[in-house]
């Protein structure tokens, strides 16, 4: 196959893909990666960077320029003991050149060791608070699939788009006749800049549900904590040190914990989103900084 | 990957001089649905197209929980052959190129190359402050100091210090250093129009066709103008009626309460 090196060729039973690139909140890209070191994946294949990635800077040491740095595009393995193994795919980054032959060529190699169905992560931002559980909400390349979703806790997508790799896989998968789902976690719209391992864990349950595998998700569980706790100490630093500058923010996230999980908020105060982000850029984004 | 390999010529007429004509879509579909216009009067034929897949990376639309087929935006060419005049080859596309606009210009002048071209005319359109009541004007700019003076005897305004952004300047520019004359007309659209506004396609067809020796009726898009008219004054009317009831004083109620 042409622009990829294959590490092994091992026999693989009727194995599933699952792949991820980084994206909002990293949901994607945390939960493929925690599935493979979990699982104790092995390297099966990488593709090749250059008709998908420009050079970017190159790193000195002791005068001495070091090799030019490609983001990985690489596959790993793992099996099961059982009747279905896995393939995983992670990319280190979204392609800036054509998604599409790469999302491609990621499907090439899947269906090299006849895999049919196609697993990618994605986030979904809307106003909840960082406490509260993420929602799943799910999108598949066929309406049965939809269906199945629905039994397991899954809200189907209504109508919306999803960008980037972890959607556009999903797109060629159709196109193949592949069998492919996607399941996006609610993460809070003022995070998505930041690890949400919350709603990596969150897609993870659904996803071993679906496969009928075991993992254990406690260090997602740990993670999540401790990026819970930051959150919550840089709200409260942000109330101590600019009360009235930041209200309408902090009025948002006192609504946000006051709204009950299912209903959510229904109106923004009279915020939009764009004023919203804006807020968290102005002040949020400076706490954290402060903090770190 | 070879750039060349996007570009699926499916025939190879043997044409005579053609000109060749780009269109992308812009404000209005001004340019696309003029080529449109030309293309469909003329009965043009298919002639080839540009693979979209290193150009655009569409996101993926869901709907009630199922993923819709990925679309790519078209590209397209179109031959005609004029009798004993010089021929024609069209192009139309959906969107200017995401990513990519050098190696893209190079098909387009690829396929110049091969027909042997003699002249490119590009066709766009830009929103303006023009009213939908005015005739829009039609501007342009060429890749060659010595078509300065043919410009000229054409009802066109030349453009004489801009920067242009669209894929217009950068297939003129990339066409001097190829050997092509280039010219590229620009229409201007009300910045409110939604839809096509074919009033600008006529305006700079008018010119085109001119330019090109080529004698089509322009009428089929007289009731379309008509009709467009008429719905966008009436959105002005309503638009008008509720900036005076927000934005001022009713003097008949203020005069009732003085008395």
């Amino acid at each position: 196959m042409e622009g990829i090196t294959f590490h092994s060729e091992p026999e693989l039973r009727n194995p599933s893909l699952i792949a991820a690139w980084p994206g909002m909140g990293g949901v994607a890209i945390i939960a493929a990666r925690y599935l493979r070191d979990k699982l104790g994946a092995e390297e099966l294949a990488t593709i090749e960077p250059y008709n998908f990635f420009d050079l970017g800077a190159v790193s000195v040491h002791d005068q001495v320029v070091g090799e030019p740095e490609f983001p990985e595009s690489k596959f790993y393995f793992w099996r099961s003991g059982g009747e279905k193994d896995l393939i995983i795919f992670l990319g280190e980054a979204q392609p800036v050149v054509r998604g599409y032959q790469l999302a491609n060529l990621v499907l090439d190699v899947a269906q090299r060791f006849k895999a049919k169905g196609v697993y990618t992560f994605a986030a979904a931002p809307s106003h909840i608070y960082h406490t509260s559980r993420p929602k799943i909400l799910g999108a598949a390349t066929e309406p049965r699939l939809a269906e199945e979703l629905k039994g397991m806790d899954v809200t189907p997508m209504a109508a919306g788009t999803i960008s980037g790799l972890n959607g556009l896989l999903l797109g060629v998968a159709k196109r193949r006749n592949m069998e492919g789902i996607c399941l996006l976690g609610e993460i809070p719209i003022y995070t998505t800049p930041i690890p949400n391992p919350k709603s990596s864990k969150a897609v993870l349950e659904v996803l071993i549900k679906l496969l009928g595998i075991e993992l254990d998700l406690a260090e997602l569980d740990e993670w999540a904590k401790r990026e819970e706790e930051e959150m919550g100490r840089n709200i409260a630093a942000l109330r101590e040190s600019h009360a009235e500058e930041a209200k309408r923010l902090l009025d948002y996230f006192d609504q946000l914990e006051q709204a009950s999980a299912e209903e959510g908020i229904q109106e923004l105060l009279e915020l939009s989103t764009e004023e919203l982000l804006g807020d968290v850029e102005r002040f949020l984004k400076r706490e954290r900084e402060k903090g770190n | 990957m070879p750039a060349r390999a996007q570009l699926k010529i499916d025939r190879e007429p043997q044409l005579k001089n053609p000109r060749l004509v780009l269109a992308w879509g812009s404000i209005g579909d001004v340019g696309t649905e003029a080529v449109a216009y030309l293309r469909d009067k003329l009965g043009a034929q298919e002639l080839g197209h540009i693979e979209p897949y290193d150009f655009f990376d569409p996101a993926i639309e869901v709907e009630n929980g199922v993923v819709e087929e990925l679309e790519f935006p078209e590209s397209k060419f179109y031959y005609w052959k004029n009798g004993d005049g010089d021929d024609l080859i069209l192009f139309i596309a959906d969107y200017e190129p995401q990513v990519g606009r050098y190696e893209y210009a190079s098909l387009l002048l690829e396929v110049g190359q091969r027909f042997h071209v003699p002249r490119i005319y590009t066709i766009w359109a830009f929103p303006s402050l023009v009213s939908h009541t005015a005739e829009p004007r039609v501007f342009g700019v060429v890749n060659d100091v010595k078509l300065v003076p043919y410009l000229e005897q054409y009802p066109v305004i030349p453009i004489q210090e801009r920067n242009l952004i669209s894929m217009n300047g950068v297939v003129l520019s990339l066409a001097r250093e190829r050997g092509f004359q280039g010219i590229y007309l620009l229409s201007e659209a009300p910045h409110y129009a939604t839809g096509t506004y074919h009033k600008s396609c006529r305006a700079v067809l008018r010119v085109l066709t001119t330019m090109l020796g080529i004698g089509i009726a322009l009428d089929e898009f007289d009731p379309l103008i008509e009709q467009a008219e008429e719905e966008m004054d009436e959105i002005v009317k309503k638009a008008s009626w509720a900036f005076l009831e927000d934005f001022t004083i009713d003097y008949g109620d203020f005069f009732k309460e003085e008395q």
